[in-house]
């Protein structure tokens, strides 16, 4: 077990993305045909798109979450179903993720735990107080109000071991966020790109991110 | 990361779950009393003409009532996208599945199992009939929470999910209804109900060995 | 592990059995073999039903009421042989990710379906003057009765989905966990209850007259031939259902 914990850990610092004749299906109906990106690390994704072009569905199959209908989408190498894409990237999709019944501390550690992080309060602390929301910790996720809920459940990207670690799938990230989050979200992602992680992102608001790699990609 | 710490975490959750959400297991047990009660107007209330039909009316109310909870192994995951965390994780799906239905069925079992030789008293039955019936609700639970996972994971995103749960999963409870039954009703007449028993349980074993792993198939098409 | 059909494709091009797994090839053929099963379904039953109902004898004990069984065993007998069938292709859909495997399956259900409720119809209308009453909870009627409601719940389950795809793999994982059900159910309902006549047809230790050993064959073909041409059919239109706008359906149906 060890061994291959070890193997694994290598394999997710390890950030490449390739995406190669990729095409998906919904219902029967062909959503993008023959996408092919090659993505470094340290790049940001942009994913550009008019709706139902399928950017959500682009984005789970890159999490390991959805399966293309032909091509393949490649995380270092590897098959980003048969290898589980949790090793190599953070899905953040429409919903927060987050129990209403629990507290943003249970919320969150059950999160560390399946993505594979041994996380301890303190680095859900850690994450919470990144985003200036630490003293939400204890509070039940049900109670939050809308801009909290957002905040609390950003911090679900920030509890990796280092900076960098993962690759971030963002579908959506700055809608109903207010200016302030906004920019914090943003300087978070350039932190995190300048760590060597790739971070694919799709996004309806032209918020302003700096990154020294940026990539688009338009379905 | 273990394997073991990952699922431990599923089980956690789904404790911390329920403890928390008291409607959960109250919901489940109110109804399990209301279904019992409703029988001695429908059929007269001749202790002698409940005793017979006891059994069969405490163990098919308790077989509802689990299957009544059977959607919240998964549709409140889906709806709030906790789902995709557990979906996403590179450990098997199948034991993360096992982890929760664990979690489900020691909790939903354990008031189901209690409510079960309680209920037994209305209808007039003997004591050590009560008790193999708590012992067998306490087998069968489990065994209708492992093959209801697989049908609750696949209407996760169907319409109609609750009414046709129930078609999926109860014929194939029929063995298990049978069988547990079989052995309270083995008590009240006085017979040795070893042989029920050991059927029941080669049906749990058989369902843990095989239903997590087709319900971690179902989630993956329902997912999709 | 599962496959795509394009990753089938890509394995199994070129093979001999490969060849009909493209709803375009087998349109045509499926045609010829529903019109070769009308034909043999009508010859079989108007034999099977002539042998059956005037040339057998009248039994001892039941007198003329048995000669239900000509409709009643067969069709048991099909009710479980299509589930069986429906599972196999239902499998072959979920490892190999053909689409024509699961019309087949979809194909077969309602057949199968209607196969079940014959035998419990037909089983009723004997059970009342022989029993004296339609239903018994005897274990091969109540097998038959919960194989319908697997029946139901797959077709059910199957339409539950607006993606076609989705509800052919659901479906299909349904079959399966059924058709691993299905001697479980059997077993423990015929533990539950013993008290139907024992199997009266086996092969070589046969109780029953010839003529009307004769008769229960013909009709069992006659029955096979009606449950293929009817899944052909069914599996036709489903194909014309969901290739509707490729061009070779354009080209066939011309």
């Amino acid at each position: 077990m060890g061994r291959i914990q070890g193997a694994r850990r290598i394999v997710s610092l390890c950030a490449n993305l390739r995406l190669e004749a990729l095409a998906a299906e919904r219902g029967g109906k062909a959503v993008f045909a023959d996408v092919n990106v090659d993505v470094a690390a340290g790049t940001l994704l942009r994913v550009i798109g008019p709706n139902g072009a399928g950017k959500t569905t682009l984005l789970r199959i890159l999490a390991g979450l959805g399966a293309a209908s032909a091509g393949s989408a490649r995380w270092c190498g590897a098959d980003a179903v048969e290898y589980r894409a949790s090793e190599a990237a953070i899905f953040a999709g429409h919903a927060s993720a987050m129990n209403d019944a629990l507290t943003v501390a249970e919320n969150l550690s059950y999160a560390a735990a399946l993505a594979g992080f041994d996380s301890s309060s303190s680095d859900v602390r850690r994450a919470m107080s990144q985003l200036g929301v630490e003293k939400l910790i204890n509070r039940r996720f049900g109670s939050l109000s809308q801009g909290q809920r957002k905040r609390a459940s950003l911090a679900r990207l920030l509890l990796r071991t280092q900076p960098g670690e993962r690759a971030w799938l963002l579908d959506e990230p700055f809608v109903a966020l207010d200016t302030d989050t906004q920019a914090q979200l943003a300087s978070l992602i350039s932190q995190e790109l300048a760590a060597g992680a790739i971070v694919v992102l799709t996004s309806h608001q032209s918020v302003t991110i700096n990154a020294l790699k940026i990539q688009e990609l338009t379905l | 990361m273990s394997l073991r710490t990952v699922a431990g975490a599923v089980f956690r959750r789904e404790m911390q779950l329920f403890a928390r959400r008291k409607s959960d297991w109250a919901n489940p047990i109110v109804f399990f009393l209301i279904v019992c009660s409703l029988f001695p107007f429908a059929v007269g209330s001749e202790s002698e003409k409940l005793k017979l039909i006891g059994i069969g009316v405490i163990f098919v109310g308790a077989l509802l009532s689990a299957m009544l909870s059977l959607p919240r192994l998964f549709d409140d995951d889906a709806r709030d996208g906790s789902l995709e965390l557990m979906l996403a994780s590179s450990e098997p799906l199948a034991v993360l599945i096992l982890a929760r239905i664990t979690a489900l069925s020691l909790g939903l079992g354990a008031a189901l199992t209690i409510a079960a030789p309680v209920f037994a008293l209305f209808y007039a039955l003997p004591f050590a009939v009560a008790g193999m019936l708590a012992l067998s609700v306490a087998m069968a639970v489990p065994t209708l929470l492992l093959i209801g996972a697989i049908a609750a994971a696949l209407l996760v995103s169907a319409r109609g999910g609750a009414i046709l749960t129930a078609v999926l999963v109860l014929p194939l409870t029929i063995p298990t209804l049978i069988f547990g039954a079989g052995a309270a009703l083995k008590v009240f007449y006085g017979e040795p109900p070893a042989a029920e028993l050991a059927l029941q349980g080669a049906f749990l074993l058989l369902a843990l060995a095989l239903c997590p792993l087709a319900a971690a198939a179902a989630l993956k098409i329902s997912t999709d | 592990m599962a496959r795509t059909e394009q990753q089938s494709n890509d394995k199994f091009a070129g093979r001999w059995f490969w060849r009909y797994a493209s709803p375009a090839a087998f349109y045509p053929l499926a045609g010829k073999i529903e019109n070769v099963c009308w034909v043999l379904a009508c010859l079989l039953t108007l034999v099977g039903l002539y042998v059956g109902f005037f040339v057998a004898p009248t039994d001892a004990t039941q007198g003329e009421v048995y000669r239900v069984i000509f409709i009643h065993v067969p069709a048991a007998w099909m009710a479980m042989v299509i589930y069986l069938a429906m599972a196999f292709w239902a499998g072959t859909g979920l490892v190999l990710g053909t689409r024509l495997s699961f019309m087949m399956s979809h194909a077969l259900a309602p057949t199968g379906a209607i196969m079940a409720v014959v035998a419990l119809w037909t089983g009723a209308l004997w059970g009342r003057p022989t029993w004296g009453t339609y239903w018994v909870w005897d274990a091969r009627i109540t097998s038959t009765l919960i194989l319908f409601f697997l029946y139901v719940g797959y077709m059910a389950l199957a339409a539950a989905f607006d993606d076609k795809k989705k509800g052919d793999r659901a479906s299909a994982l349904i079959a399966l966990v059924g058709a691993i059900n299905v001697p479980i159910i059997y077993f423990s309902v015929k533990w539950w209850t013993t008290l139907h006549q024992g199997s009266s047809v086996r092969p070589g230790s046969s109780s029953m007259a010839t003529t009307m050993l004769w008769a229960m064959l013909i009709m069992t073909f006659a029955f096979w031939a009606y449950c293929v041409a009817a899944a052909m059919h069914r599996l036709r239109t489903q194909i014309i259902e969901r290739e509707s706008g490729s061009a070779w359906l354009r080209e066939a149906v011309k």
